[in-house]
């Protein structure tokens, strides 16, 4: 299984000489199986990116954690929805109060975007409830995590491996640190041993303070968590939009020095290519 | 995969260890998931103490009645009335814990369904009636 890191930033975009290596689009990742077969998790602005983004015939799936709009907002940008020829799937969140349809259409309709989602030639939307589901030659598991509002975290296995995409998530919430039993974890079901974790690591001890229940992470946090659920390799996502490449590096290596992790872990550059 | 509980009911524990009065949390079978510090007042037995506990063995923890100390059928307790009929339910009953005192009380219970509708489990909140 590769996966390659086409937008790694959080909240918002940030583009400038001080963000080229971890970027600046929001989030989107592509899993591509050894048969070929590929998903696109995410929609940020990096999923312009995404080898899938040039194909004009066959299927794309399409499996969005949330409907911020950090994590949809290239999709109105992303040519195959507009390829007749291209049969796109996505699927998100379940929802008690309104369809996918509907709160997708928030965005893809005027006066945010002139087209509308309902005229798109061949887009299918899946109310996706919690659990497994087969997509191609994927197995994906979604579960709910803790972040504002209806949000998925997926495990995704195929060829025999196995990765974890929490992009935003919470889970020392009400806590103020990571929980210490797997089974009062949020996402740790997801996580549970899989080869690759990518996680939510946007803030430093410091900011966290002040954005408790904002829905995300420390890299401290991350790590905690990586830890308790015994992953492989653990690379960090949703990169603070205010942080710039060397403080990225800076926070890393500093936290990387002050304690000792059973987990290798690295943060996300944008466009890496991951072998799981 | 690991048992690990929905994050509704992960909220819900840590939204309650921060509240004043007693709450009880069960899973969608009445099972014993968690009581918070001010629970352990009118239970007489810490959580930590407890742990959490199958249904068919929560009567080793209380006993039950009502008011006027007649015989409680357990489906008229609102916790079990909210796992079942996965509506609100309110009443008062006594209860005794391991300290072997009565206490009047009043439940308010509601059940807990995740997006999805996915019947989680239920909350119960009570107040003493006097002391």
């Amino acid at each position: 299984m590769r996966v390659k890191l086409n937008g790694t930033r959080g909240s918002v975009g940030r583009a400038g000489p001080e963000t080229v290596r971890y970027g600046g689009d929001t989030s989107s990742i592509e899993v591509t199986s050894g048969g070929g077969a590929s998903l696109v998790l995410d929609a940020g602005s990096g999923v312009v990116h995404a080898d899938a983004a040039t194909v004009t015939s066959g299927r794309i799936d399409i499996l969005l954690t949330h409907l911020h709009m950090d994590h949809i907002q290239g999709l109105g940008f992303f040519r195959p929805l507009f390829e007749p020829d291209v049969e796109v799937h996505m699927w998100g969140p379940v929802s008690t109060t309104k369809s996918l349809t509907a709160r997708l259409g928030r965005y893809l309709s005027p006066p945010l975007f002139p087209v509308r989602l309902r005229d798109l030639p061949s887009v299918t939307v899946h109310d996706l409830a919690p659990g497994t589901v087969e997509i191609g030659s994927f197995t994906v598991t979604a579960a709910f995590i803790i972040h504002p509002g209806q949000t998925y975290g997926y495990r995704i296995a195929a060829d025999g491996r196995t990765l974890a995409y929490l992009p935003d998530h919470e889970p020392a919430l009400g806590l103020g640190r990571v929980p210490t039993d797997p089974r009062w974890t949020s996402g740790y079901a997801l996580a549970e041993g899989v080869d690759v974790l990518i996680h939510d690591a946007q803030y430093t001890d410091d900011e966290y303070s002040g954005r408790i229940g904002w829905g995300h992470s420390t890299l401290t946090q991350a790590l905690d968590f990586a830890e308790l659920a015994e992953v492989g390799r653990l690379v960090t996502f949703h990169h603070e939009p205010n942080h710039s490449d060397e403080e990225i590096d800076q926070h890393h290596s500093e936290v990387g020095e002050r304690r000792q992790t059973s987990v290798p872990f690295e943060a996300g550059l944008a466009e890496a290519t991951l072998q799981v | 995969m690991a048992s690990q509980h929905p994050i509704e009911i992960i909220l819900a524990r840590q939204w309650a260890s921060t509240m004043s009065h007693p709450i009880w949390i069960t899973d969608d079978a009445g099972n014993l998931l968690f009581y918070n510090v001010a629970a352990e007042a009118v239970l007489g037995v810490r959580f930590d103490e407890a742990g959490e506990m199958p249904a068919e063995q929560l009567d080793e923890l209380f006993e039950t009645e009502s008011l006027d100390g007649a015989p409680m059928p357990a489906e008229e307790l609102p916790l079990l009335k909210a796992l079942t009929k996965w509506t609100p339910a309110h009443g008062p009953l006594r209860i005794r814990g391991h300290d072997r005192i009565w206490r009047n009380i009043e439940v308010t219970a509601i059940p807990l369904i995740g997006e999805g509708e996915r019947r989680l489990g239920a909350l119960a909140m009570f107040w003493e009636l006097d002391s």
